[in-house]
């Protein structure tokens, strides 16, 4: 069975179709990039997946389950997890205490309010900063770091919800070479050790031809094709539109 | 209000209305520069109130508490208004200038923090005890205009409403000035790059806005006994007029100060128990039924929670 | 480790000077004090709101009103600490209620939403019988507890103290729970924190419960130690003064609320018998903090402690 099957998806601004029956299906513990030209509709097509923006006509299916309707939060609980464009994480709080809320959101939403935090809980998410090498800015506030580290922040968060499918939406944008190196490096050893199905668009080519397993193309709202990174490199439809004209 | 009790009661139904319709004008000047502002400046301002205090006082002591004929009292408004418009450049350039950059939250407490200033300055000149400013004699008649007497200051009203709100129209969509509002209240960054004067805008804007509510301070004047906490009492409803009828909405704004107005003098008629609650009920229906506000932009009720 | 052992310290300290306050202070001291705890725990709810969950309500006196409306009325019949609790109860139902619809809004229209829904309690205060209208419900009894009549001076100053203390410890409990982090996450970024899966709206529903049961509490306490209740404890000045103290202490710390209450009260039971214009210098104070000190009084100190740490 499919981890996520997306199907007929349309997704309407005004009389502009930013999704315009597009249809998916994304297998288990696979690593799958979407590509496509700007505004091709890859961000629309994550937000949609996770429930930010409603379809207006399709379905989204989770491992079987129907979620088309569902609430953002109700789907984070069924394990989709996410990661915006433009990062976002808390601005006011430390990276510590940004891990930790997420740890918190991952106990199914604590709604607890008549104990304090628990030693154990701060354990946690020391050793999950740790280990995706923020320690050191563990007592920052998350509006002084860096695009880059705002970046891993967030897929740090995303992580604690120990979700099935993870969404990233150009999880190296905005990076240098050297940190896009390393969140490269970063999202291959957490999918190699955990197997989570991923779903992610990326601009830079080679870090989409050195991370996927297959790779989708998209444009103007539907999937052109999807296939294998060297099959797909080799199409010449795909030439043309995307990597094109040159 | 209360007037006319001895007709016949098909003629009772429309008393009201026109009552309303008065009302709703006086609302309507007031949360017209509140809108205003806002949907420039996006600063809710709570001050407004203190200055539509401010005009009311500046109309009586202009007045010296005399009933003047009515092209005086007319005149002594419009100085009034002038008056607390020069009192709201003043604060525009100390005071507002540094809250425009604030989260909204925090200049709305700024200008908080002001409504108290003006409270207590209103306490210092003017004291706490009511004053009154007789209405002017030619504003106290009846006209007749076919089955019903309409009360003379109402007819003023009507006009005076149509006016601001035909001008206010002209001046946003038809004129140059009108194009830089527009373009700065749209994004002031760009406004600024396209060579917009963004800080004489908003000095305009600002000082249009109190204006009005100078204005309509000065014809309440005659009509209420005049007390610092006018200045609370009418931004609490100003601003339940322009949450109902779409923040930075002048129709809408307009809609709803005349149904607040009307639903206020038909309550008063009808179920004077509940008429002081008109406002609450307004506000509490549209919010059920009509979260975004009648006229609803973004900012407005129908923002939902993000 | 130092600043656990100040705590600590701190802690003893009040709860001496609680202790001793009575055999010290003449009654219109003891009076003062009292006020000043019941602002204090009131500016503490309404910052969890505030200036924690990112709520912007400016409609507390509705809770706070409610609360002392509860002991006003049935001070004849139920002892001080059931009818404390009965009026947070009462509180919390009415911020169930009215969050749920207002809590449709956000930003600055919820609130304009929530400053109605105080002005309409006021109006209702003034035009029901039962509440006495302007003149309010006076004779309060302060009726006695395990046999410990509680109309003296001491007596009540204990009850009112104990009071507040358990206020303000439930309410540091719920500040560092796993909820009150995440409330401070929300402010923060709501989107964000509805993708880490919070139902958004039922955490800032709980936040406004739990921020008018304690202004509830605080209200009971408000009538209990006046002894008389009346309209003014609706108005909406009522709802602007705990926004003002909070911002005078600091409203992203926990403790500031409490020393801009003290600040509060004192300046105003200053200003206030000097002159009838008092409204006038609070306000410019008040103003001073927005523009100039928006992080209030308690910045001022870890700036100091981070220099000289560094
Ligand atoms: N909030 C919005 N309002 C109107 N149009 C939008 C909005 N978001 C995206 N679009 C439009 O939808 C299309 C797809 O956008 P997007 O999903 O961001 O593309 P991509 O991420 O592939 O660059 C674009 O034409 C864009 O202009
Ligand atoms: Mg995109």
């Amino acid at each position: 069975m499919s981890a996520l099957h997306v199907s007929d998806l349309v997704v309407r601004y005004g009389a502009n179709r930013a999704l315009d029956g597009l249809s998916l299906e994304v297998e288990s513990g696979e690593l799958r990039a979407v590509i496509g030209p700007n505004g091709a509709g890859k961000s629309t097509l994550f937000a949609t997946i996770a429930g930010e923006t409603p379809a207006s006509q399709g379905r989204v299916e989770l491992d079987g389950t129907d979620i088309t309707r569902w609430a953002p939060h109700l789907r984070v609980r069924r394990g989709v997890a996410r990661a915006f464009q433009v990062s976002r994480i808390f601005p006011s709080l430390t990276v510590r205490e940004n891990v930790l809320a997420a740890q918190l959101c991952a106990q199914g939403g604590s709604r607890v309010c008549w104990r304090t935090v628990l030693g154990a809980e701060h354990a946690r998410s020391e050793a999950a900063l740790a280990e995706l090498g923020l320690a050191h800015l563990a007592a920052r506030r998350g509006e002084t770091l860096s695009q880059g580290d705002r970046k891993r922040l967030e897929i740090a968060m995303a992580l604690q919800l120990e979700a099935r499918l993870l969404l990233l939406d150009e999880p190296t944008a905005g990076m240098s070479p050297r940190e896009t190196a390393q969140t490269v490096a970063l999202i291959r050893s957490l999918w190699e050790r955990t197997r989570i199905t991923i779903l992610l668009t990326e601009h830079d080519m080679s870090v989409v031809f050195s991370l996927a397993q297959r790779i989708t193309v998209m444009q103007r709202g539907r999937v052109l094709c999807t296939g294998a990174p060297e099959e797909v490199r080799g199409r010449h439809d795909v030439r043309e539109i995307y990597l094109g004209r040159g | 209000m209360g007037r006319d009790t001895g007709r016949e009661g098909e003629v009772d139904l429309l008393l009201p209305f026109v009552d309303g319709l008065g009302q709703g004008v006086l609302l309507f000047l007031i949360a017209s520069g509140l809108t205003l502002v806002y949907g420039v400046m996006r600063v809710l301002n709570f001050s407004h109130g203190g200055f539509f205090m401010l005009g009311a006082y500046v109309t009586f002591t202009l007045a010296r508490g005399h009933a003047l004929p009515a092209v005086m009292l007319v005149g002594v408004v419009v100085l009034a208004g002038m008056a607390t418009a020069a009192a709201g450049a003043l604060t525009e350039r100390l005071l507002f200038r540094r809250l425009y950059p604030l989260p909204e939250i925090s200049s709305l407490l700024g200008t908080f923090a002001l409504l108290l200033i003006f409270e207590g300055i209103g306490r210092l000149l003017w004291g706490i005890a009511p004053l009154s400013q007789p209405q002017s004699p030619a504003f106290l008649g009846l006209i007749r205009l076919g089955p019903v007497a309409i009360p003379s200051y109402d007819l003023f009203l009507y006009a005076v409403g149509i006016l601001v709100v035909v001008g206010l129209e002209w001046l946003v969509e038809k004129t140059e000035f009108g194009r830089m509002v527009r373009a700065t209240a749209a994004d002031r960054a760009t406004a600024a790059l396209l060579g917009i004067d963004v800080n004489a805008v908003f000095l305009a804007m600002f000082c249009l806005g109190i204006f009005l509510a100078g204005i309509g301070g000065g014809l309440v004047a005659p009509l209420v006994g005049l007390t610092p906490d006018l200045a609370v009492s009418f931004i609490i409803q100003s601003f339940a007029v322009v949450i109902v009828g779409g923040l930075g909405s002048i129709r809408g704004t307009l809609l709803a100060a005349l149904l607040f107005g009307l639903l206020n003098a038909y309550l008063v008629a009808l179920r004077p128990g509940l008429a002081d609650f008109s406002l609450y009920i307004g506000m509490g229906l549209i919010l059920l039924f009509r979260p975004q506000g009648l006229m609803g932009r973004s900012g407005s009720l129908g923002e939902l929670a993000k | 480790m130092r600043a656990r052992a100040l705590a600590t310290l701190a802690l003893a300290a009040a709860i001496v000077a609680a202790l001793l306050l009575p055999r010290l202070a003449s009654g219109a001291q003891l009076f003062f004090w009292e006020t000043v705890l019941v602002q204090m725990l009131y500016a503490l709810s309404v910052n969890l709101l505030i200036g924690h969950a990112g709520i912007p309500s400016f409609g507390q006196a509705a809770f706070f009103g409610v609360g002392a409306y509860a002991v006003g009325l049935a001070s004849a019949l139920v002892p001080p600490p059931l009818l404390l609790l009965a009026a947070m109860l009462l509180a919390a139902l009415l911020a169930l209620a009215v969050g749920a619809v207002a809590l449709r809004t956000h930003g600055i229209a919820f609130a304009m939403v929530t400053l109605a829904v105080g002005q309409a309690l006021y109006t209702a205060s003034l035009h029901i019988p039962a509440l006495g209208g302007d003149n309010g419900l006076a004779g309060i009894d302060r009726g006695s507890l395990f046999a410990i009549g509680l109309g003296g001076a001491a007596a009540f100053w204990y009850l009112c103290a104990a009071c507040v203390g358990l206020g303000i410890l439930a309410l540091w409990t719920v500040h560092a729970s796993p909820f009150g982090n995440l409330l401070r996450a929300l402010r923060d970024d709501p989107l964000r924190t509805r993708f880490l899966g919070i139902d958004v709206r039922a955490y800032r529903l709980g936040a406004f419960v739990v921020a008018g049961a304690f202004g509830g509490l605080a209200g009971g306490l408000f009538a209990y130690a006046n002894q008389i209740v009346t309209p003014d404890a609706l108005a909406w000045v009522r709802s602007g003064d705990p926004i003002i103290m909070a911002l005078i202490g600091g409203m992203s710390t926990f403790w500031g609320p409490m020393l801009g209450a003290f600040v509060y009260v004192w300046v105003t039971h200053a200003f206030s018998e000097l002159t009838p214009a008092w409204i006038l210098y609070v306000g410019i104070v008040f103003l001073f903090f927005v523009i100039v000190l928006p992080k209030g009084l308690l910045s001022l100190l870890s700036v100091r402690r981070q220099r000289s740490g560094s």
